[in-house]
């Protein structure tokens, strides 16, 4: 059944990485949610149950192959988007969003299938189209709409991050499938030309952590203030941070977040410089893993799912790091294996599934 | 690490057996493997531009960064809005907001808990399990902020906490808002309450609109209302010093007041309803009939909203969630009685809408008929029944028989489709939660209830609104107002305008639904008349309900709470227990000529709408007109005078004229409107009116004439006393907007002409 090429072309070196960023984002939780009473079981354990099972379905998903999955594409492309309108009739309102569904005890949140979809369709489609040559605007129009209808539907939950990501993750596929230049500069001047209408879409508080990020004395009590306080609580951390459990900032609960969407400013502040760089050097690594295996992929599917794939690890990385150093404005991003929270774990991880696929058969040819 | 990216190892791809591809190498594919490695080079440079960030933040600018994360004491106060205000339709304030003293602690300013606790528990009776549960409700939110222990101090704690506040280290008195009703128990239902915002609730509301400790609205307007009312809040970000007192505000954005809402019930209605009901159970709903606007909604017995608010008394909670007639219910839209006989209202014209009768249309009334295995009696059983009647008789006197006929003529089916049409079996939509729907039984409904199909004997008893028929107080003042405004059925309101937060001008609710019952003018104009003879005419089962100076239309009921077998084995009715008494129904609306004010009254096991519900109605008119600049008389008269010798409907050859006991109330006007101007008329007054009706009685439709031609009127009600209000004579005004002109107008309009002789 399983070739044995398949246990030696699987990448040990990125299950290796993977276990070091576990490893981290478990240690770093453990400081962040240290000061809160919870109850049942703490932040950092069910963050290690969530890798646990996000190794697992990684390695069903690496085993069962992508060819096989691609199959699949279409039918799972329109479940997710299903799954999204579904959201927003019935999804479960927290805080004003409406992300989560309850299907039967299980509440998931589909918004964290929605980047996988898209990959699988694109690749799946530029697979079968087999164009050699750039495409040009008019051949884009259908990957671009595959990509846009999931995203605006995660925006209207409202969820403005993971929409960024899934236009992101799309938007990496398209232009790895490859572009006419001249459509790209056309493109990237549509683009610009629609953002009134997206500023539409977006929801009050969004575009205020917008207003604020570009200048911060228009909120000063709102995002402005979070802002604030991570760069306070990334700068303090200096060379060596003020280690394990002593960041005063998060342990003071200053930093809003600072279990999601700002655990990387506990890692910065409590390890400092050194440790800061060494999380976001694994989670390069990964990335340059995930470009090393696109390069060898043995066919245009494999290797725009693998650029698929490493995007959904590079973009959120890129954004939420950004957004703690002040970069960029605070957008819910959570970062890879750091940030608390199951879905976006399992779902990262069933993309990087998707890579060992890949890696696994590139000598492998189809016996169908 | 493995960066192995531009690793050498490549390998050849034989051509592809996959069914839909040719292979496809990166490798061997120029342009794809360029892309890729543009790609690398576009990561490297974003990984690297972090990292640079990072080396700015912590080692170019860390030094400045942990001396402001060792001092930081840069703390975000939160402002919370003050709630909008409520007023009367006059103006009154009836919802207020006050200062209140409330009890916080701050965790990070807490030196020692234990301690802390038993000092609390010695100075101010704070046990530490309460101590200890504010702690945790505090887990998960900054240590600095301050978290509610008690919401509500008296004087005599805060003289204590004032005295040890140096002993009591993180221990800090707030003054925050606290909702104030002005008339608690009077506008308790209405207006509702507040109660404390919980998990759920604070989980599924937008971000930053409430915090933990917030009030929010859990009852009457203050919960449908909530997001009118709210506000916005506030915030200030402070510098604090070591012990957390604030130094500087280093920057305010304030909060916003909600909008303040007035509202269309009077003060004054709801105040003679409270009088009137008294210690019985029951409710009083009043609305204007030409638009819906709700005047008075009114449920007994009350309660004290204010002590939701303060934090009530254990005791109190006991004895107002343990009362076995439930204070909290809001019987005037949640109640559900049979309608007893003022559903005849809704027979009466289904059977003239129908066909099934005419206004001459004759039955014999022998006290009681049998059907089926039963006999159905009429309540006049005992006087050898009524005889024979027709319509308006029918009406006047509440004949059963002649329901229970008009009844089998319709069925069922056609019964239910006219009481929907009513407004029956579905809330009135009048902007408050927990409105009841009522029932108006047919026979799916039966089937689908009982798995029995429809008995006939059944409809019998729905005719005269016995049996499964079950309404709301507010659903039966709407139906008679469909009746006083000739056939629109309305959405009840209650809030007038809000006034926006930013004072520009008061923005007036949309008016609600409005739909026609399909019923021909003509009938309803039948039923019209017929519920001026219950209140008017000898033989009227409501002549308690005249009011001075105005001609009061109405229908008097009783619902039946057990079976006529038990009831009967009890003798007399003063022996029956009280909670086996039928409920006592009223519904109403005055001025009969051109109604104002439509009115449903519900006693609770008052046995007889005539003696127990009329007499609250007309106490509730009473006020109503009392404080309304009452009108000259004069022009009011010919009105009523008016529509007794109804030529229209004889020339139809409808009813004969009936007695004509319209004189009466037309000269009652006369002794009672000069003294009281716009003075309120208390209960006292009833007796000058009843005197006032008794003697004119007889008077003859001819008195009408001779009153002087009417002042020049001014339109509006309200308060301006100087204006007088448009009722009277209203076809010869023309007035737009109210009702289409009916039969009966027309009439009115020489009488009042030749009366008035205007100019």
């Amino acid at each position: 059944m399983i070739d044995r090429r398949l246990v030696t072309n699987f990448d040990w070196l990125m299950i290796g990485l993977l276990l070091a960023l576990a490893t981290c984002g478990a240690v770093n939780l453990y400081s962040a949610a240290s000061s809160f009473e919870t109850s049942g079981s703490p932040i950092y354990l069910k963050q290690i149950y969530w890798f646990c099972l996000g190794l697992g379905v990684m390695l069903a998903v690496a085993l069962v192959g992508y060819q096989r999955l691609s199959v699949l594409a279409y039918p799972f492309y329109f479940a997710v988007v299903v799954l999204l309108v579904a959201v927003l009739l019935f999804g479960r309102v927290v805080s004003g969003a409406q992300r989560w569904l309850a299907l039967g005890p299980l509440v998931i949140q589909p918004s964290e299938l929605a980047r996988l979809a898209v990959i699988m369709v694109l690749s799946h489609y530029f697979h079968r189209r087999d164009q050699a040559e750039p495409y040009n605007l008019r051949q884009l129009i259908l990957p671009v709409a595959l990509t846009a209808a999931p995203a605006l539907l995660v925006l209207k939950e409202p969820d403005l991050g993971t929409a960024l990501l899934v236009l992101a993750v799309g938007g990496s596929v398209i232009l790895a499938n490859g572009v006419k230049i001249f459509s790209l500069i056309l493109a990237a001047g549509g683009l610009l030309g629609a953002m009134p209408l997206a500023w539409h879409f977006l929801k009050d508080y969004q575009k205020r952590r917008i207003f604020s990020f570009l200048d911060p004395e228009s909120d000063p009590l709102g995002s402005a203030y979070h802002l604030i306080q991570s760069k306070i609580a990334v700068g303090s951390g200096q060379f060596h941070g003020k280690g394990f459990l002593a960041g005063t900032q998060t342990q003071l609960h200053f930093l809003p977040e600072q279990h999601t969407d700002f655990a990387f400013s506990v890692v910065a502040e409590e390890w400092g410089f050194i440790g800061s760089v060494i999380v976001i050097t694994l989670l390069a690594a990964v990335v340059y893993r995930g470009l090393m295996h696109a390069i060898r992929a043995k066919d245009r599917m494999g290797m725009l799912i693998v650029v698929g794939a490493t995007a959904c690890i590079f973009w959120p990385t890129a954004i939420n790091v950004g957004m703690v150093a002040g970069l960029f404005p605070v957008v819910g991003i959570p970062l890879p294996f750091i940030s608390y929270g199951g879905s976006s774990l399992v779902s990262t991880m069933a993309a990087l599934g998707l890579i060992q696929g890949v890696s696994m058969r590139r000598f492998v040819f189809h016996r169908s | 690490m493995g960066f192995s990216l531009f690793g050498r190892r490549r390998h050849r791809a034989i051509s592809s057996s996959l069914p839909r591809s040719r292979s496809f190498d990166p490798s061997e594919a120029p342009a794809a493997r360029r892309t890729i490695i543009v790609a690398a080079i576009f990561a490297g440079l974003a990984f690297l531009t972090l990292i640079g960030r990072l080396w700015q933040l912590q080692l170019l600018q860390g030094d400045y960064y942990r001396g402001l994360s060792e001092n930081n004491r840069i703390r975000l106060v939160d402002v919370p809005p003050s709630r909008g205000l409520i007023f009367d339709t006059k103006g009154r304030l009836l919802a207020d907001n006050r200062p209140g003293f409330s009890l916080t602690v701050i965790p990070e300013d807490v030196d020692d808990w234990d301690e802390l606790g038993s000092r609390l528990e010695k100075l101010v009776g704070i046990s530490p399990e309460e101590l200890a549960r504010a702690r945790e409700s505090a887990a998960g939110q900054p240590p600095f902020k301050p978290v509610r222990l008690r919401a509500h101090l008296d004087r005599e704690q805060l003289a204590v906490l004032e005295t040890f506040r140096y002993e009591l280290p993180g221990i800090k008195v707030q003054v925050e808002h606290r909702r104030s009703y002005v008339y608690p128990r009077e506008t308790a239902h209405v207006i509702g309450y507040l109660g404390e915002i919980n998990q759920s609730e604070l989980s599924a509301s937008p971000k930053g609109v409430y915090r933990m400790g917030d009030y929010v609205g859990r009852y009457g307007l203050e919960k449908s209302r909530e997001r009118v009312l709210h506000g916005r809040r506030g915030a200030r970000q402070v510098e604090v010093d070591a012990v957390g007192r604030e130094l500087k505000v280093l920057q305010e954005v304030d909060a916003v007041q909600g909008h303040n809402l007035t509202l269309t019930i009077d003060l004054d209605l709801q105040r003679a309803a409270q009088a009137a009901l008294g210690d019985e159970v029951g409710a009083v709903v009043a609305l204007d009939p030409r638009n819906g606007q709700v005047y008075c909604l009114y449920s007994s017995p009350s309660f004290d909203q204010n002590s939701f608010v303060t934090g009530m008394s254990s005791k109190y909670w006991e004895a107002i969630s343990s009362d076995p007639f439930h204070p909290l219910k809001d019987r005037a839209i949640s109640g559900l009685y049979p309608p007893g006989s003022t559903y005849k209202i809704i027979t009466a014209a289904a059977g003239l809408a129908e066909g099934v009768v005419t206004p001459q249309t004759v039955i014999n009334c022998p006290g009681e008929i049998p059907f089926g295995r039963r006999t159905y009696k009429c309540w006049a059983l005992k006087k050898g029944g009524h005889g024979n009647v027709e319509l308006h008789r029918a009406i006047r006197e509440s004949c059963d028989v002649y329901f229970y006929r008009v009844g089998m003529r319709l069925g069922v089916e056609r019964l239910a489709k006219y009481a929907r049409a009513f407004g029956l079996g579905r809330p009135t939509g009048i902007p408050l939660g927990s409105e009841s729907s009522g029932l108006v039984p047919d026979n799916e409904w039966k089937k689908r209830r009982f798995g029995e199909p429809w008995q006939d004997g059944e409809t019998l008893s729905l005719a005269i609104g016995q049996g499964f028929n079950l309404t709301t107080p507010i659903q039966l003042a709407r139906m008679v107002a469909v009746i006083a405004n000739r056939g629109r059925l309305l959405t009840p309101s209650l809030v007038k305008t809000v006034h926006p937060n930013d004072g520009s001008d008061p923005v007036p609710e949309p008016p609600g639904v409005i739909t026609r019952v399909p019923v021909p003018p003509k009938d309803l104009e039948l039923v019209h008349q017929g519920l001026v003879a219950v209140v008017n005419e000898p033989g009227g089962t409501a002549s308690v309900a005249r009011v001075a100076g105005h001609t009061v239309a109405g229908k008097t009921g009783s619902a039946q709470v057990v079976g006529l077998h038990l009831y009967k084995s009890y003798g007399t009715e003063s022996q029956v227990p009280w909670k086996y008494r039928d409920h006592a129904l009223f519904v109403a609306y005055a001025p009969a000529e051109d109604p104002t004010i439509a009115i449903a009254v519900v006693v609770e096991h008052g046995l007889h709408g005539g003696s127990s519900a009329a007499p609250v109605a007309r106490k509730v008119l009473e006020a109503y007109f009392g404080a309304t600049p009452r009108p000259e008389k004069p022009s009011e008269s010919p009105g009523p005078l008016a529509d007794y010798p109804d030529p229209a409907s004889v020339a139809a050859g409808l009813k004969p004229p009936p007695t004509l006991p319209g004189g009466k109330r037309r000269s009652t006007p006369v002794p009672e409107a000069q003294p009281a101007p716009g003075k309120p008329v208390t209960g006292s007054n009833a007796a000058p009116a009843a005197q006032g009706q008794a003697k004119p009685k007889p008077a003859p439709p001819a008195q009408a004439k001779p009153k002087p031609a009417p002042p020049a009127q001014a339109k509006p009600k309200p308060a301006p006393p100087a204006q007088a209000k448009p009722k009277p004579a209203p076809s010869a005004q023309g007035q737009p907007g109210l009702f289409k002109p009916k039969p009966f107008k027309p009439e009115a309009a020489p009488a009042s002409s030749a009366t008035g002789g205007r100019p």
